[in-house]
């Protein structure tokens, strides 16, 4: 659906080159919701603004459905644009008009009247649950309240993608969740594709289907949702995964940590951690188990495991039960320096 | 020897009269140059909607240049443009001319500062929808500062309420001549009195009618 190839995004400032975007590919599925996370000033918010041109990318390809936009001229890219819907961090509503007129203004940008726009609006309104709040002001609304305006207006002219900017960084965590419940409940019902960028990873864990972990204008890491949470390989990928998933192991229990003890971390992926694989293990081989701290968790519906766990026996049993949980787990020691 | 304000009446409305016409007129033809011109000075700049430096620096040295000539020099300086364009230089059309050249880049100046503090995440958000530049200029950037230039347009005719004093210079007559001829130049203290005390009316008159007019286009 969209293509991003070799994308390139460079500023001149005062003789100093700034590469915002440096080489991204990325490639996003019809239907999927695609997140990309990173620090403010990874280049995320500028990527996402070469998808509608916005920003021109000083190089590379947007391919919409196989069509390069970046080719387009100035008028044929405007109607492209009506194919992208846009939302943002401050919702950036027209100040001096009402709801209606705000989720109605692509319309009339488009010169439709009447009938045809009334039920279309009043359409998108119900929708997202504001069909009361028509004739307000965005100044009168709350925060939540205003980015369901920005959705209804991003909607409103039926696009096949949706761009979202921080959407949800402005809000309190209970607005956050209605919010991307709103906007899963867009995917279900539209069928948009859906690419957004934030730096909060509860997000990215909540409703993407895909990641693109972005540092000084590259795509340092990317893949689906389940498997950067569960194994993440770069640093910057690790601390925003700890930043959501708890895993960092308390620094009471590091600190009673000592050579004579035996703590692993365990990590259980989808089926693994529906298995007594523990209680077996310790069965079989006389020793006994002690769990210490973790959690477990479902990531896109998948269950997912980390967990602290002591081993107490003889040196030899616990080999062996540390030998037959490997088979299917993967099992790292827990040192008091690390994690 | 103080005049009979009684007798001297009709000259005084007569006065008041021609300072609302000179104001009037030269607000319509300022406010026809300088809106866009100030507009042209908010799209035309860096990153601008329609950036263009060599034309915003053109402008910009323009407007600058008007605004830097007093008012009175203005006047004398620019006889000839008033000649070729009215027709005579002397007279309340010919005051009209100066005024115009006056007021003009000054409602550019208050125009531009007017729209650039429209949020410019709404223009974003315009142009994310495919608006055209001029689109984006009428539906977006004129609303959403609407509140904002009628305060700084009253504050314009201001202004030339001000300015239009110098007028009787060229024989443009008005209020500010009367009280420079008369209420100055012949120590006739009650006209003087007199026509302070009727600019001040109409600058309270325009300085209320604009914040009134503000607040009404600001939709709460």
């Amino acid at each position: 659906m969209i293509e991003l190839h070799n994308i390139e995004k460079v500023y001149k400032k005062n003789d100093q080159t700034i590469r915002a975007v440096d080489g991204v590919n990325v490639s996003i599925d019809k239907g999927a919701i695609y997140g990309v996370i990173g620090f403010s000033g990874a280049g995320k918010s500028t990527l996402l603004r070469c998808v509608n041109l916005i920003e021109r990318p000083t190089s590379g390809e947007v391919k919409l459905d196989g069509e390069d936009l970046t080719q387009l001229p100035k008028s044929k890219l405007r109607k492209e644009r009506r194919r992208i819907g846009m939302i943002f961090q401050h919702f950036n509503l027209l100040e001096s008009k009402t709801v209606y007129q705000n989720v109605a203004f692509p319309l009339l940008l488009d010169g439709k009247k009447g009938k045809q726009v009334e039920g279309k609006v009043k359409e998108l309104l119900e929708f997202v649950g504001l069909a009361d709040q028509a004739e307000k002001y965005p100044e009168e609304l709350s925060g939540g309240q205003k980015q369901r305006v920005g959705i209804a207006r991003a909607l409103v002219r039926s696009p096949e993608v949706l761009l979202c900017d921080e959407a949800t960084s402005a809000l309190d965590p209970q607005t956050t969740d209605s919010i991307l419940d709103l906007l899963r409940q867009i995917r279900e019902e539209y069928h948009i594709t859906i690419l957004m960028i934030t730096h909060e990873m509860q997000v990215i864990r909540e409703i993407c289907d895909r990641v693109a972990v972005m540092e000084d204008g590259k795509v340092i890491e990317e893949g689906t949702v389940f498997d950067i949470f569960s194994s993440p390989t770069h640093q910057t990928t690790k601390n925003f995964v700890s930043s959501v998933m708890n895993d960092k192991i308390p620094e009471s229990i590091l600190q009673a940590l000592d050579s004579t003890r035996h703590v692993y971390r365990v990590t259980f992926l989808r089926e693994q951690a529906s298995e007594p694989i523990l209680y077996r293990a310790a069965t079989q081989h006389h020793v006994e188990v002690n769990v210490l701290y973790g959690q477990i968790t479902q990531l896109q519906g998948e269950p997912f495991g980390s967990l602290i766990v002591e081993f107490i026996g003889g040196e030899k049993e616990i080999f062996k039960a540390l030998h037959s949980i490997q088979q299917s787990v993967t099992v790292k020691e827990v040192t008091r320096d690390a994690s | 020897m103080q005049v009979d304000l009684a007798t001297f009446w009709p000259k005084i409305l007569e006065a008041t009269q021609e300072t609302i016409v000179m104001v009037a007129i030269a607000l319509l033809f300022a406010v026809v140059i300088g809106l866009p011109l100030g507009i042209s000075l908010v799209v035309t700049r860096k990153n601008g909607l329609l950036e263009n430096g060599p034309l915003f620096k053109v402008l910009n040295g323009i407007v600058n240049f008007f605004r830097s000539i007093p008012f009175i020099i203005l006047l004398v300086a620019i006889l000839p443009i008033t000649r070729f364009i009215v027709g005579t230089s002397i007279g309340t059309a010919a005051a009209v001319v100066p005024l115009v050249f006056f007021s003009a880049p000054y409602i550019a100046r208050l125009v531009e500062s007017s729209l650039l503090e429209v949020n410019p995440g709404v223009v974003e958000a315009a142009e994310s929808m495919g608006a055209t530049p001029w689109q984006i200029i009428y539906r977006v950037f004129l609303p959403e500062a609407l509140s904002s230039l009628v305060l700084n347009i009253t504050i314009a005719t201001i202004g030339l309420v001000g300015a239009s004093a110098m007028a009787g210079f060229v024989g443009g007559g008005g209020l500010g001549d009367l009280a420079i001829s008369y209420g100055y130049q012949r120590f006739e203290t009650n006209v003087m009195i007199v026509t302070v005390i009727l600019l001040v009316v109409i600058v309270q008159t325009v300085q209320t009618l604009g914040n009134y007019i503000s607040k009404a286009v600001r939709r709460r």
